[in-house]
Parts: C-alpha cells; structure tokens; sequence
C-alpha cells in the first residue's frame, strides 16, 4: 500500500507540474467590456469611403473579440464585405478581416475582430469600411455621448469619414482571454490528486483481491 | 475508515452546518434583487393570504412558498432581508437532514460529504439566497427522497407521514418538483413491488392521500398550463438548450467546473455497485432528476417551451444524497476522503465568491440607494422611462414618489425630479423640460437589478 501511495503522490506532483505549466494558455476566463447605457444612433452609410475608425486602448493582451453593433437589414447584402483593420499609431495594420456582407446577421452585436494579440495600454484604432457594395452598406451605431464610453474607448476618439465625431463613442463591446488567478488552480490541483489516488486506491484493492 | 464517535460526529457536522448558513446570511446584507424577486415582494407585500392564493393562481406557480413568505414578514417585517432569511432557513433544514437521516442511515463520512456536496455544486447557493421558492423545494424534495428510502428500508408508519407530508408541500412549491415528487412515489413503488412480490397498501394509501390534497390545485394548475401554450417566455427547447442544462446547473465562473462535477457524477455511477444492497435505492433517487428533465424536455417539445435548468434545483439534494452515498461507500482510505473533501470545499469557496460578486458587485443598486438617500429631499419626485422596471423600483421607492415618463404632470408641485433615464422609448427631450421652465443636470451613470440607467437631476431654472 505504502508503495502505491508513494507512487500516486509522485504521479499527483508530476501532474500538478504539468498542469501548472499548461494551465495559463489553457484554462483562461473571459473578461467582457461593455458601454455603458445610452441613446444610439447608426451612421447611415460606411460604404464608399466612408470609414468609421475608433480609438482605444485595449486593458489586457488577448484580444477574444471586439463586438459592434450592425444593422444589415436595410442594405443589399449580395455583394461586397467589411473591411475591418487594426492600426497601430504608425498607421501599421496589425490586424486585417474582410467579412462578406453575405455573413452578416440582420442585425445585433456582430464580432468584427476575432483574436488578435495587442499591446495592452498602447493605443490602437479599429476602422470600418464597407468595399465593393451595392449601396450605402450597413448601419453602424455609436453613441452621441461619451458618457457611454466603455474604458477602451475613454478618451478616444471617434472619426467618419475623414471627420471626428465630437463627444461620440463607437458602441462596441471587447472581449478578452485572460488567464486566471493562480489562486484558483488550487482547484484543479486538488481534483487531480484526488482523481490520482482514486486510482491508486482501487488498484490497491483489486491487487488485494 | 475510521469509525468516529457520535459526539465527535456532531460537532463536526454541527461545524459545517454552522459555517455555511454563516456564509448563506452574509450574502443576504445587501438591497440586491432580480425581476422575479421584485415579483415575490409585491405579491406578498400587498395582499393577504387569500389573494395570495388567488393571484398565484393566475401565476404560473402554486401558493406555498408566498404563504411561507407572508407569514414571516407578517411576524418579522418586511426588510429584504427577512424575505431572504425565507430562503436561507430551508437550507439550513435540508442540512440538518444529515444528522437526522442521514447519519444514522448511511454514517457520517457520508453526512459530511452530503453536507460538502450539497453546499459545493454552483446552482444550489446561488438560488437559495434569493427570494423565490427553490431551496423550500430543495427542502421538500429532499425530505421526500429521504423518506422514501425510509419507507423502503423501514416501512414505518412516520415514514409514510413524512413522506405525504413533504411530496404535498413540494407539489405545492413548484411545478417541476411535483414531477420530482411523483416520480419518487413511481420509483419507490416499483422498489416496493420488487421488494415485497405485492402492492404495498400504504404507498397506495399515502400517494392517494398527496393526489387528493393536490386535486383542489389540479384545475387551476392545468388551466395555468393551458394559458401559457405558445406564449410563455421560455425559448424553445433545442439540443443546445439540452446540452446547456448541465453547464446551468453544475457550471461556475472556472472553467471547466461542469466537466469536474460531470466526472464525479460518472465515478459515482461507477462506485454505486460498492455500496450495500439498501443503499442501492439511493441510485433510484438520482434517477428522479433525469426523469424531470425528460419531462421537462417533453412538455417543451410536445407542448410549448416549460423548461429550464434552474427547475432542477428541488433534485439537488438528491443528487448530493447520490454523490454522497456513492463516494462514501467507495472512498476506503482517509487521504482520498480528505482530498475529495478539500476539493469540494475549495469548490463551495468558489461557489460562495461567484455569489458574493453577484450580490455585491454586480449592479450599481447600493451606490444609487445611497446616494438618493442622501441627496433626495421630501418633495422630490423619481422619474423613469423604463415601464417594466416600475414595479422593481417600488421594492425600493415610495411608489407616491414614483412616476412613469408617460404619466408625468412637470406642473405638479415637487422640490427637484431625480430621472432613471434608461435610454429606452418613450424619451424626454430637452425642450419639453425648457417649455415648463426646467433643466436637468447629469449625475452618474447607475442602475437598479440590470437596469442601468443614466442617473439625471431635474430642477426648476
């Protein structure tokens, strides 16, 4: 018995090794960034040149998504696509999607960005651009307040179509990967143990029998 | 493992029953509610016992847990706090089921690990700190359960009593924990049968009695069935809908905690053959709540959408009594107790912090209340916007002192309006504040339950 109890607390320590070693990338949570309530309202065209580009500054490095609000049921969703781009101040794209007009819902919080890894505490910009459409191309809503600023967007500024919009947030919501406090893996580590020497005690008792 | 001593046995449990209605009441120091609570208060505030059963008729849920609620706020006062103190009681009841039931009947390794299993599966703690019925059904399912394995172990006259007794007052709980209930008296009938080779007169007698106190509820249980066909507000029932219960119920704010739960359920399945032949009828239990699910995926399927995660809560405790029973039958050496043990407690720990932000840190209710509190005067007026939120607001407000955007008279005598402007139709636009001679001022962005709203003062220029 002492040797199986020896050999699964060897094992239990190897594990937890492994564990804590893979856990950060992982076992991550989910921190979403949303405005805060306020009235909206879209601009009516981001087709044609007319790009709608926001400032911010992401808190965290891993990037899940960044939500905007779009409004496709008005615009012919045929042909064409959103072409969405992540700018670092030295105008570098860091960051390039095209979503077909096609995939689009008709309208809701639509992922535009999906994983990208940013600097946290640099300041970025997120532009939008509607290339090859029919007509005017989707809505897109922000709001006319900047109380309605989520952190990312405080102090940012809000352009379109080559003019900034004074005291206007884009209504978008990010949404990060992050790892979890260490404190919290006291959990895994102890179901692993336990689970390991579930194991070894049934050994124990069929090698008894 | 070792045997420990009765007097040792209950100071432990007494320990661990202590510990967690110490942490169940601190979650309760709060003025936080949800629309289905704000639903509980008015219903009891403003009605007798009798209206009560009248106005839950209409409802979707049956009268006992109101009535409960009435009388203690009749005795006790009708703080939110003595409304959440309703709630809390019922566990602290389920818990001292394990050293009234389950201790003598299964030992009390397995009344500890009931006690830890109980307090550390996500959903149980959430829910039994609000001010609805599931930890009364939690408590009446339970004792049901228990006493079923009573009656197939003993067959004592009190066991049938209890037994009526508990599956009555669950039947008139909740819907979905008469589902439970019936399925304990189908489950114990058939062990019955098997047990005895004939129909046992006293199931038959005691399952007539709960039929017959349940019959004056029946037409309106099924006339409220009937209403709700294709306009209740539960979604449809798909796959995904299905595959989400157990996430609901077993999932927390880490990762993969439905997945731990999921593997200790599967062991417990595993180990049940362990156990002592008797004992084997606590598997039946965990049937029930599978039973109820299937029921509930039915009715939404057949019928019209009844069906979500949290009904399963009154077969919680089952489902501990099951992991309980299992896991102590199996468990033969202390350092496999202890480290299943400990990973439960870590998990209640977690359990008990999720809640904790979700009652103190998730909505902006305590920074308004204080903040009206010291800057409303007495002729001062709440304006708001949002009409479903109206009843919310007067769980918290004078509803003299509330009045909705629609209804507003800016002649009426008032000293300044605070407005809940939550961004929401109908709106107030700035020149009709300028035609009556009033500007507004604007405060903070806050909220009551999850309804935020952008917090403005009007005064007269």
């Amino acid at each position: 018995m002492k040797k199986i109890y020896c050999s699964a607390a060897v094992l239990s320590a190897a594990a937890i090794l492994i564990f804590l070693y893979l856990a950060p990338q992982r076992i991550r949570t989910s921190i979403v960034s949303e405005n805060k309530v306020s009235y909206e309202q879209p601009v009516p065209s981001v087709a044609h040149g007319f790009i709608l580009s926001q400032q911010f500054v992401p808190r965290y490095e891993q990037l899940e998504r960044i939500e905007v609000y779009i409004n496709a049921l008005s615009c012919s969703r045929e042909e064409g696509y959103l072409d969405i781009r992540i700018t670092d101040s030295s105008a570098e794209v860091l960051y390039e999607n095209q979503l077909p007009l096609a995939a689009l819902p008709e309208y809701g919080m639509t992922p535009v960005v999906k994983e990208v890894r940013l600097a946290a505490g640099n300041t970025y910009k997120l532009s939008i651009e509607a290339v090859d459409t029919l007509d005017d191309g989707p809505a897109i809503s922000f709001f006319p307040n900047e109380i309605a600023a989520n952190e990312e967007e405080s102090g940012g500024g809000l352009t379109y179509a080559g003019q900034r919009l004074e005291n206007a947030v884009l209504r978008a919501s990010f949404c990060y990967s992050v790892p979890l406090p260490p404190v919290n893996y006291l959990a895994y580590c102890l179901f692993i143990v336990f689970l390991i020497f579930l194991c070894a005690e049934r050994l124990f008792l069929h090698l008894k029998k | 493992m070792t045997i420990i001593s009765k007097t040792k046995s209950t100071i432990i449990l007494a320990f661990i029953i202590g510990s967690f209605t110490m942490l169940y009441c601190s979650l309760i120091l709060n003025q936080n509610i949800w629309t289905d609570e704000a639903f509980t208060i008015e219903l009891t505030r403003q009605n007798g016992l009798l209206e009560i059963i009248r106005q839950t008729a209409i409802d979707v849920h049956p009268p006992l847990y109101y009535l409960i609620v009435k009388i203690f706020i009749s005795l006790f006062g009708s703080s939110f706090q003595v409304y959440k103190l309703v709630s809390i009681l019922p566990m602290l009841l389920t818990m001292l089921l394990s050293m009234t039931h389950i201790r003598p009947w299964f030992g009390a390794a397995r009344a500890v690990l009931f006690l830890i299993f109980l307090n550390a599966i996500p959903c149980v703690m959430e829910y039994s700190v609000q001010i609805r019925m599931y930890s009364w059904c939690i408590f009446f399912i339970t004792l049901a359960g228990l006493s079923t394995y009573g009656v197939y172990t003993q067959g004592t006259f009190r066991q049938y009593c209890i037994l009526t007794l508990a599956a009555l007052c669950a039947c008139y709980t909740h819907n979905f924990a008469m589902i439970s209930a019936v399925f304990l008296y189908i489950l114990l009938g058939i062990a019955l049968i098997f047990q005895k080779k004939t129909v046992p007169v006293r199931w038959l007698l005691s399952g007539a009695v709960v039929s017959a106190g349940f019959l004056p509820w029946l037409p309106v249980l099924l006339r409220q069935t009937g209403s709700r066909v294709g306009n209740y507000w539960i979604e449809p029932v798909t796959m995904k809908t299905i595959f989400g219960y157990f996430s609901d119920l077993f999932g927390s704010r880490l990762p993969y905690t439905a997945v731990m739960f999921g593997i200790l359920l599967i062991l417990a399945v595993f180990f049940f053959k362990d156990t002592r032949r008797e004992e084997r009828f606590v598997a039946l239990l965990a049937i029930v709540p599978l039973l109820t699910v299937l029921t509930g995926i039915l009715v939404s399927v057949l019928i019209t959408p009844f069906f979500i995660a949290r009904y399963l809560l009154p077969c919680m405790g089952l489902i501990a009594l099951f992991l309980a029973v299992s896991f102590g039958g199996a468990l033969q050496r202390r350092a496999s107790f202890m480290l299943l043990s400990a990973f439960l407690a870590v998990m209640a720990a977690n359990a008990y912090y999720t809640n904790f932000l979700l009652e103190y840190d998730s909505t902006h209710t305590s920074e308004l209340l204080r903040y009206l509190e010291a800057a409303m005067e007495e002729d001062d007026l709440i304006l708001y916007n949002h009409q479903e939120y109206g009843f919310i607001y007067e769980c918290y407000f004078d509803s003299e002192k509330l009045c909705f955007l629609d209804d507003m008279d800016f002649e009426a005598a008032y000293h300044q309006i605070w407005y809940f402007d939550s961004c929401v139709s109908p709106w107030l636009p700035d020149d009709v504040l300028q035609e009556h001679g009033l500007a507004k001022e604007y405060i903070a962005t806050l909220g009551i339950e999850q309804n935020d709203f952008i917090l403005y003062r009007i005064y007269r220029k």
